[in-house]
C-alpha cells in the first residue's frame, strides 16, 4: 500500500443541523497499519483493546481480529482495514452492516458482509482510496468535503472515514506484488519506465519496454502490429528455433511464450523444472531461467523498480 | 479425467454445530469439441465439491488434476472439513505429482476450486477455496455472484484498469494463470466462508464453461432448471453448443433445507 492519509468528518459537539446526520456514526481507531471502525458507541472492552493496538507495537491482522469479541454481547458491526508492511495489498474485514468501499484505477467496488458470518474478508490490490460505509449507503464519490486529515494513533468518532493515497504517491505497480508464482520478494515498486530485465547466456543485462522475440534469426510475426525488439542469438546451436521465445510485460507480470519452437523451452525456478508446451504462455518471476537449447539460457532479472522504496510508507 | 462421485438428489448431513443440511447435486464433465483428452477432474461427494483443470504436456495435466481430487476425496464420509484439511490435501497432491515418474517429469500443474461443508463459530458454512481460474458461483434469490477471484493475468489487468472485462475474454493471454497447484509451488488457496442458506445453489466449474458462456447465460440456465441434474446438463450442452473449445466440467449443488438444532428441540 502506498502512502496516504486518513481523513474523517468529525461531528462537532453540537450537530449543525439536528437530524441531518443520515449516515451512522463510527467509533474509529487508527493505527500505523490499520483502520478499525465500530458502530458507535464501541463497547468499552473493544475501545480499550484497540486504543492499546493503535498505540502499541504494530499488530498483525490475526491479533486485531482477535481483539473483537463476537457471539452474544459481541460486536455486531465493524469494518477493519489492514495492510502489510510491504506489498500493495489491503485486507478488509467487515461484519454486519459495515461495508468498505474501495477505489482502484479499474473502478470502484464495495465489500460488504452479505450476511456472511463471522465476517467477510478479502484482499485488494492497487487501492487508491478507501471509505468505511454501510451496506445501505450509495456507492458514490469518495470525497467528503467535511473530512479533515487525522493523526494516527487516535480514537475518534466520525460520520465518515476515508483514506486517500496522497498526491504524488503512485499506485504501487503490480511489478512486485508479492509474487505468488515464483516466490520473489514482495517489494513495493513504482510505475515509471516499466521494463523487462533479462540476460542471455550470461551476457550483459538487457532491458526492454516492448515485447522481446528471441531466436536464431528472429522475425516479427505478421499478427504483431506493435513495436517489438528482435534479439538474434549469435552462435546459438541448432536446438534454437529461428523465433523461439517471446517475453512480454502484461500489467506488472512478465509472460514468456514458447513460439512453437522445435525443441521446446525448459523453465527452471528455485523450486523445480518444467517443460513448456509448444505455444504455451506462463508467468515468469525474476530469478526464473529459461533454457532454449544449447547454451542459450535466458535469465529473468529483477527490474530496478523491484527494490523497496525506503521513502514509501504505509498511510499514517 | 477422474470423476469421484456424480449425482445425488437427496443427501442429509449433520454438521458439527448440530445443524442438519439437506443437499442435492449433479456433476458432469466433457472433453469438449476441440481437445483430444479431458484433463479436468472433479470430486462431488460431501463434504467436498471441487473441480481441477490440469495443465502440462502429454498426460501430465490429467495426472495433476486427478491427484488433487483424489486427495480431496479422502475426506469423503466426514461431516465437515476446515482450511487445514484442505491445505494438507493440496500439499499431498503436489507431492503425488512429483511421484508421477515418466508422466510428470517435465512438470505438471492444475487449478482447483470448490466448496466444502464446514462450520464456523457453530454456524453452517461453505468454505470456498480457489487456486487458478476455475470458478465458484452462488445463486441466491435469482442473483448470481462469482465467489472466487481468478488468479490470472487478465484479472490483474482488469483490476488495474488496463483492460475492460469484455477485452479480457479476447485477450491473447486469457488462459495464463498466476497461481497453480503443482509446478513445485506451495499451494496457496484463497478462502472465503459463505453461510449455508436454504434455497441457495452453488456452481463449481472449469474455464471451459466460463469461456463459452457469459454470466448472463450461466444465470439463465441455472434459473431455468430448478433441479440440479438438468441444470448441469443444460450448462454443459450450452458450452458445447457455443464451441466447446476446452474441457468443460460443471458441478451444481443445491441446498434444499437447513435445520438448526434449536428448531428440532423446540
Amino acid at each position: 500500500m502506498v502512502s496516504g492519509e486518513v481523513r474523517a468528518a468529525v461531528p462537532t459537539a453540537a450537530p449543525r443541523e439536528a437530524g441531518a446526520e443520515s449516515s451512522p456514526a463510527w467509533e474509529v481507531f487508527v493505527g500505523e497499519r490499520f483502520i478499525a471502525a465500530f458502530a458507535a458507541p464501541a463497547p468499552a472492552r473493544v475501545a480499550l483493546a484497540f486504543t492499546e493496538a493503535a498505540n502499541g507495537p504494530t499488530a498483525d491482522l490475526e491479533d486485531l481480529v482477535g481483539r473483537i469479541p463476537l457471539g452474544p454481547d459481541g460486536v455486531e458491526t465493524f469494518a477493519l482495514m489492514w495492510w502489510p508492511p510491504t506489498g500493495d495489498t489491503v485486507t478488509a474485514v467487515v461484519r454486519g452492516d459495515a461495508a468498505v468501499d474501495l477505489a482502484s484505477p479499474g473502478g470502484r467496488r464495495r465489500l460488504d458482509a452479505s450476511g456472511i458470518r463471522p465476517w467477510h474478508l478479502a484482499d485488494f490490490r492497487d487501492v487508491i482510496a478507501l471509505r468505511v460505509s454501510s451496506s445501505g449507503a450509495p456507492l458514490d464519490a469518495m470525497d467528503d468535503a467535511d473530512a479533515a486529515p487525522v493523526e494516527p494513533s487516535r480514537r475518534f468518532r466520525a460520520r465518515s472515514v476515508e483514506w486517500h493515497a496522497v498526491a504524488g504517491a503512485e499506485v504501487a505497480s503490480p511489478e512486485a506484488r508479492g509474487d505468488d508464482a515464483g516466490g520473489a520478494a514482495g517489494a513495493e515498486a513504482s510505475a515509471p519506465a516499466r521494463s523487462i530485465a533479462f540476460r542471455i547466456a550470461g551476457g550483459e543485462l538487457r532491458r526492454s519496454a516492448v515485447p522481446v522475440l528471441i531466436g536464431r534469426r528472429p522475425s516479427r510475426p505478421l499478427a504483431l502490429p506493435e513495436p517489438v525488439e528482435l534479439i538474434r542469438v549469435e552462435g546459438g546451436t541448432g536446438a534454437l528455433s529461428a523465433t523461439h521465445l517471446e517475453l512480454r510485460l502484461e500489467g506488472g507480470r512478465i509472460v514468456a511464450t514458447d513460439l512453437r519452437s522445435t525443441n521446446g523451452t525448459v523453465v527452471r525456478t528455485g523450486s523445480g523444472t518444467r517443460r513448456m508446451r509448444a505455444g504455451e504462455s506462463i508467468v515468469v518471476a525474476p530469478g526464473t531461467v529459461l533454457e532454449l537449447g544449447g547454451d542459450t539460457i535466458v535469465e529473468i532479472l529483477p527490474t530496478q523498480d523491484d527494490q523497496a522504496h525506503p521513502d514509501r510508507q504505509a498511510p499514517a | 479425467m477422474t470423476q469421484i462421485g456424480n449425482g445425488n438428489t437427496r443427501f442429509r448431513v449433520t454438521l458439527p454445530g448440530g445443524a442438519e443440511v439437506r443437499l442435492a447435486w449433479s456433476a458432469m464433465t466433457h472433453t469438449g469439441l476441440r481437445r483430444e483428452v479431458n484433463e479436468d477432474s472433479f470430486v462431488a461427494q460431501p463434504p467436498v465439491f471441487a473441480v481441477a483443470d490440469g495443465m502440462g504436456g502429454h498426460a501430465a495435466g490429467d495426472f495433476a488434476s486427478a491427484a488433487v481430487v483424489t486427495r480431496l476425496a479422502e475426506h469423503g464420509g466426514r461431516d465437515a472439513v476446515g482450511t487445514p484439511e484442505i491445505d494438507q490435501s493440496l500439499r499431498l497432491a503436489v507431492q503425488d505429482m512429483g511421484r508421477g515418474a515418466g508422466v510428470t517429469d517435465e512438470g505438471s500443474g492444475t487449478t482447483v476450486t470448490g466448496a466444502a461443508l464446514g462450520s464456523i463459530s457453530g454456524e453452517p458454512a461453505w468454505l470456498v477455496f480457489n487456486i487458478g481460474d476455475s470458478r465458484v458461483y452462488r445463486l441466491v434469490g435469482g442473483v448470481l455472484e462469482q465467489l472466487t477471484v481468478d488468479h490470472s493475468i487478465v484479472q490483474e489487468l482488469v483490476d488495474a484498469g488496463q483492460i475492460t472485462r469484455d477485452e479480457a475474454d479476447s485477450h491473447p493471454h486469457a488462459n495464463v494463470i498466476t497461481r497453480a497447484v503443482g509446478f513445485h509451488e506451495a499451494p496457496l488457496p484463497d478462502y472465503r466462508a459463505i453461510a449455508i442458506e436454504p434455497g441457495m445453489r452453488l456452481l463449481v466449474c472449469s474455464d471451459g464453461l466460463t469461456k463459452e458462456l457469459t454470466s448472463y447465460g450461466i444465470r439463465h440456465f441455472l434459473l431455468a432448471n430448478p433441479k440440479a441434474e438438468p441444470a448441469a446438463r443444460a450448462l454443459l450442452d450450452a458450452a458445447l453448443g457455443n464451441g466447446g473449445r476446452d474441457n468443460v466440467t460443471v458441478i451444481v449443488v443445491d441446498v434444499i433445507a437447513v435445520t438448526r438444532p434449536t428448531a428440532t428441540v423446540g
